[in-house]
């Protein structure tokens, strides 16, 4: 579909954007900051890394990210974490990269094959959800969301 | 006894003591042989279009009048769309359009001890969400519920509703928009969606596939713009995909082949995507462009890049009976109609519960001269739907084309009411009329065991006897449908009209 190959690429800009491998995050910044943990649920298998993405408001959603990190993956949950926001609105994007080939695998017409998720189990109509449906406020104290991939 | 009076022999008070024994799923017992009581739309002749409530439901024997042929032998499985409602009170949902139904897969088996019948809901994501939930939670065909589930590609709505075939050793109810799903050929459980190759998954399978006389397997799947074809062994194995830009058609549904070329005909129907983004649900936003043209695409089986296009005036066509080619000329025949009103139009009304019958749809027979590039069309007056030949020339020159059949000058909105055979050369028409008041659908030829000639065994079905709100197959001798049926299998309740369907012989 029209909506789900626009979603494809703009999954796929996500990996290069993030350029996985990153660990924690970088965010050098001058306000206080907080800590940020995100559960990940639904995890189907022990199979490959969950690739994370995270955006501030600031960033081009879907483009480049703010920070990227990944996990292993096994059945059930796995967790990473960003250290030091700043404080300020957020949106994370994410997917298993189930073979381990650091993309996100597409059919051959666009189509993402490998599992995705949104901050706030946020979906689209027609392409990814918008920032604003995406995005979660980060302040001075830590902070835990949980993303249901499933 | 006369054939013809099959029906009216054996009036419902004489078979309420021969009922057969039955073991029904106890959450069956509510619906399935219920009396019907107050219709959605208060016509006993809809009873189907109501649709289960998810349950499944098993006869173990059903009754049987006149023969079974001791060498028909084997599973008629048949595929549709079953349920239609959730919910009650002020939470009841219904589909709009019969396309939306979630698929329910029946198999008559024929063995040495009578006939049986099980009907199973295919488990697709979907489904068991929506089970659980007791609510629908994502967009169908031509229902546009707000999206309340994860949906990532299209068989996360995929309802698998449309046909069922076996290939190798895996039972596949087909949907159009998605992936086959598996199902376990004896106890019908569901497997899951079938990825023929990685870069596969997820991707249109269409509901109609051809399969050659020696198994060979061949489909299509079409989705905004792009086409799959595929080509597998008759085990399942993938011997050949491609992916191409289609032609033309918002909505390609079936196809034929030839045993050199793949055959389709793509109707001049746009998408609105628009409406989409307004909310309209996919088959919301269809639109017909009768001023444009239908394409004719024509594949080379070997190599799908060898293609070429021609065109014809614009006219529906949502399925073929056959094709075949001598002499560099293609002969296809399918059933016409002007435009995609059926669709679009006459099922969301129907499944409103308005008694009104649809516009008619005829016998279409196209000859595609592909060395002028010329296409000519001849049609019969005869209204009908669902053409099936004789599995034994499939792409090869056949003499026979069958379909369920209205009846003239009667108006009986949904289901047809009896059967013809035209025999494509003399123009002849073999015709069996049922005097009681039926909703006839789709029939398939079964080859008789041993035998090569065309027609040379029986053509089954099933329909819905309305007095009795039981459904029923029949059994027909395929050269002489005029005889009457040979058999009649009674079920002591009635099933959701099905689509498509294939007999596997034992």
């Amino acid at each position: 579909m029209k909506s789900t190959q626009a979603r494809s690429t703009t999954v796929a800009t996500f990996i290069a954007a993030a350029s996985v491998g990153v660990a924690t995050l970088l965010a050098p910044s001058t306000a206080v900051a907080g800590d940020l943990t995100v559960e990940i649920q639904g995890v189907a298998a022990e199979k490959g890394n969950v690739m994370v993405a995270l955006y501030k408001k600031e960033d081009k959603w879907m483009g480049k990210s703010t920070g990227g990190t990944m996990v292993a993956a096994k059945k059930g949950a796995v967790s990473v974490a960003f250290k030091d926001l700043p404080e300020g609105e957020y949106a994370i994007s994410l997917f298993v990269d189930e073979n381990s080939n650091g993309k996100l695998d597409s059919n051959a017409i666009g189509i993402p094959i490998e599992p995705y998720a949104f901050s706030n189990d946020a979906s689209g109509n027609f392409g990814p959800p918008t920032f604003e449906q995406a995005k979660f406020v980060v302040g001075k104290d830590s902070k835990s969301i949980v993303i249901n991939i499933k | 006894m006369n054939r013809r009076n099959f029906f009216a022999s054996v009036g419902a008070t004489a078979v309420a003591t021969a009922l057969p024994t039955t073991a029904m799923a106890s959450t069956a017992s509510a619906t399935a042989g219920a009396a019907p009581k107050a219709l959605f739309n208060g016509s006993p002749r809809m009873t189907p279009l109501r649709g289960y409530a998810g349950q499944n439901v098993m006869c173990e024997r059903a009754a049987v009048e006149g023969t079974i042929p001791a060498a028909l032998r084997g599973v008629f499985y048949r595929n549709g769309p079953g349920l239609f409602e959730r919910g009650t009170g002020a939470t009841r949902q219904r589909y709009s359009h019969w396309f939306d139904g979630d698929g329910l897969v029946n198999a008559w088996r024929f063995t040495d001890k009578g006939v049986s019948h099980q009907a199973k809901f295919v488990e697709s994501k979907k489904f068991l969400a929506e089970q659980a939930a007791n609510e629908f939670l994502a967009p169908a065909f031509g229902s546009n519920f707000k999206t309340k589930m994860r949906v990532r590609n299209s068989d996360d709505l995929n309802t698998a509703n449309t046909n069922v075939y076996k290939l190798g050793d895996r039972l596949l109810a087909l949907w159009e928009g998605g992936s086959a799903t598996e199902m376990d050929p004896v106890t019908l459980e569901t497997r899951g969606l079938v990825a023929w190759a990685p870069e596969l998954k997820h991707m249109p399978f269409s509901a109609h596939p051809k399969i050659d006389p020696d198994g060979t397997f061949w489909n299509f799947g079409t989705l905004m713009g792009k086409m799959v074809l595929y080509h597998l062994s008759a085990k399942g194995d993938l011997i050949k995909h491609a992916v191409i830009d289609a032609p033309a058609g918002g909505m390609v549904h079936d196809f034929a082949v030839t045993h050199k070329h793949l055959v389709f005909l793509l109707p001049p129907i746009g998408i609105d995507y628009a409406a989409m983004r307004n909310g309209a649900a996919f088959g919301q936003a269809l639109t017909w462009k009768g001023n444009e043209s239908t394409k004719v695409l024509i594949v080379d089986r070997n190599d799908f890049s060898k293609r070429r296009v021609l065109e014809m005036p614009s006219f529906m066509v949502f399925h073929f009976g056959n094709a075949w080619e001598a002499d560099n000329v293609i002969r296809v025949d399918f059933v016409q109609s002007k435009d995609m009103s059926v669709m679009s139009d006459w099922m969301p009304r129907m499944m409103r519960g308005e008694t009104v019958a649809p516009d008619r749809s005829n016998p279409a027979f196209v000859t595609i001269d592909l060395n002028r590039g010329k296409c000519d069309m001849t049609l019969r007056s005869e209204n009908c739907e669902f053409p099936r030949v004789d599995p034994r020339f499939v792409g090869l020159r056949n003499r026979n084309v069958y379909y369920p059949v209205g009846t003239d000058g009667r108006d009986e909105g949904f289901g047809f009411t009896g059967l013809i055979r035209i025999d494509v050369e003399s123009g002849k028409v073999d015709r069996f009329n049922f005097r009681e008041e039926v909703a006839i659908e789709e029939h398939v030829v079964v080859p008789k065991p041993g035998s090569s000639k065309e027609g040379e065994g029986w053509l089954v079905g099933v329909g819905f006897d309305v007095a009795r709100q039981q459904s029923f197959a029949t059994v027909f001798d395929a050269l002489n449908l005029a005889a009457g049926p040979q058999a009649l299998v009674r079920l002591p309740y009635w099933t959701p009209a099905c689509f498509h369907g294939h007999f596997h012989a034992a």
